[in-house]
């Protein structure tokens, strides 16, 4: 192997799944070196289908997460408990939840957590890290919800995540609304002042169906589903927060979109289907319509890639979820259960999981080591992991 | 053969000389030795007469192998594209993918061989499936299976992680 050039055994170890992976890096010095690079990591999980992890929700299973193995007709879990008690100032009384996933790293936050405590977490290597606690806005008296998103900057090669606050100030009773930014691995949060959107946003999209995963994180945007509440006719519309700029943006929404003005949210849902944004509206009981992003010229635009008009099977349809490996799009269906859609039969099929309730979300396995995206800091300073003093 | 019923007299085959490492002459046709992009770069300037290549980090049990390889992948082409023309059911793609799969189960040293020659002679699909045929073998082992297999020095500071 010795003879091998550099360029041809990074090559074959890119090829590898993810457990062979862990083996291979006790294998020699070179081929740890090779893949413990960031860069490695970060180029296989961009060449890597996603996988799936369920996250479970009823109590007896809580703070489980499982490894979704797909098969052709049903799904294997591997369960992975993640120990709560790793985390610092998390504990087995809270309900975790994860908010989303990039690259391999989990962000996950406990509900109903006042104190808004934010992991990172790398369920295959067992890494984690709490993030600073954001500064609370000036002149706040309570912070009356949130929304978060969790991404990777390619300009500057850094994980960030997003805070966008809405709080009452002292002597008003407008909710007023702060957007925090975190670079991993720098000192503390960053008010980015900046024109927020005059929309407004829901806490979670299908608050019935136990879906809380409320960013979608594609193409080096975040985007959230929000309402614009400025007319009589109340819409829903797609904003987006570019981590590069650091700016919000309101996403074109398909043309020939279907607009329900009853409440336009619990219609919509975002999802990422092979690396591109797409939107599910099941804004009438009639259909679902579900379509995609393509990018012609630089412009983006919408391409619908299926309709279904047939009431008994679009029915409840929530979210698209990935790709599979035969070209069926997996998306969830409410009392959570997934299916595969068929764009060429246009046929559905149930996909069995054996859990009650649980939360698909889609999941690139890496070795990306959590301290090394911390320490990724722009100011060349390395943070321990350790426990950090908490402001009081 | 089917050409000898053109009309069209085809001119006799050019041929390309490769010299290996080791002193011996492969005398092949252009086309074969064309799948070498490092070849095909700057093929055109070179004389007719002057097509010859000294490849001194190929040896000859390995360039045997290549030009076999080159030579099916030629042929093989042109009966898939001329299965399509005449549009008759062809199940040359999978029986090339057969045969690949079949040409590449060889030993390590081969297969080291192969790698560094369809490197060096930049042959796109043959690295392909010797990078992948080097991954498929990884897979399923333990580290030390993988250095006793690859013939790889244990010069590794961590501990083999616990398998879940």
């Amino acid at each position: 192997m010795d003879r091998l050039p550099c360029e041809i055994v990074t090559d074959i170890l890119s090829r590898l799944p993810i457990k062979p992976l862990v083996h291979s890096r006790c294998v020699c010095k070179t081929w740890c070196t090779i893949i413990s690079d960031p860069s490695f990591q970060l180029n296989r999980a961009a060449n890597t289908d996603p996988d799936l992890i369920l996250h479970c929700k009823p109590l007896c299973q809580r703070n489980k997460i499982f490894f979704a193995e797909k098969n052709h007709q049903t799904i294997i879990l591997k369960p992975k408990i993640i120990d709560v008690s790793l985390f610092d100032s998390m504990s087995l009384s809270y309900e975790i939840n994860i908010m989303g996933s990039c690259n391999g790293l989990l962000c996950l936050s406990k509900r109903g957590n006042k104190r808004r405590n934010i992991n990172i977490f790398n369920p295959i290597t067992g890494e984690h890290q709490q993030l600073p606690h954001c500064t609370l806005p000036n002149n706040c008296k309570r912070i009356t919800k949130y929304m978060s998103g969790f991404g990777y900057d390619v300009s500057m090669q850094q994980f960030k995540m997003v805070l966008l606050l809405f709080y009452r100030p002292f002597k008003s009773i407008n909710v007023q609304k702060e957007v925090q930014v975190y670079t991993l691995g720098s000192k503390d949060w960053r008010r980015k002042i900046g024109n927020v959107p005059n929309l407004s946003f829901p806490n979670y999209y299908f608050p019935k169906y136990y879906v809380h995963v409320s960013f979608v994180f594609a193409n080096g945007s975040l985007h959230w589903i929000a309402i614009d509440n400025t007319s009589s006719n109340p819409k829903s519309r797609i904003v987006s927060f570019h981590l590069g700029v650091e700016e919000f943006t309101v996403f074109p929404t398909p043309d020939s979109i279907g607009q329900n003005s009853d409440d336009p949210l619990k219609y919509w849902a975002l999802g990422v289907l092979d690396d591109r944004l797409s939107l599910l509206d099941s804004s009438s009981r009639q259909y679902v319509d579900a379509w995609v992003t393509k990018d012609c010229d630089g412009k983006t635009s919408w391409n619908k890639l299926f309709s279904v008009r047939d009431p008994l099977v679009s029915h409840r349809l929530v979210r698209p979820i990935q790709v599979l490996k035969n070209g069926e799009i997996l998306l969830t269906r409410a009392f959570p259960c997934l299916v595969a859609y068929n764009t060429n039969s246009k046929e559905f099929r149930l996909i069995e999981v054996p859990l009650g309730s649980f939360e698909p979300i889609p999941f690139v396995a890496t070795l990306i080591s959590v301290i090394s995206a911390f320490g990724m800091n722009s100011d060349g300073e390395k943070l321990s992991c350790r426990k950090r003093k908490q402001p009081s | 053969m089917k050409d000898s019923f053109n009309p069209s007299i085809e001119p006799p085959k050019k041929t390309v000389t490769l010299v290996s490492s080791d002193g011996y002459d492969f005398e092949v046709e252009e086309e074969v030795a064309l799948e070498s992009q490092v070849i095909k770069d700057g093929f055109e300037d070179k004389a007719v007469d002057d097509r010859e290549y000294l490849l001194f980090n190929v040896h000859s049990d390995t360039l045997e192998l290549i030009i076999k390889y080159c030579e099916k992948h030629v042929s093989s082409r042109k009966s898939i594209s001329a299965a399509a023309a005449s549009s008759s059911s062809s199940n040359g793609e999978e029986a090339l993918k057969e045969w690949d799969e079949h040409f590449i189960s060889v030993d390590t040293n081969t297969l080291y061989d192969i790698l560094m020659a369809a490197d060096y002679l930049n042959i796109k699909s043959l690295l392909d499936l010797a990078i992948q045929k080097v991954a498929d073998t990884i897979h399923g082992r333990s580290p030390e299976q993988i250095r006793k297999k690859f013939n790889i020095e244990n010069d590794s500071i961590i501990d083999p992680w616990a398998s879940e």
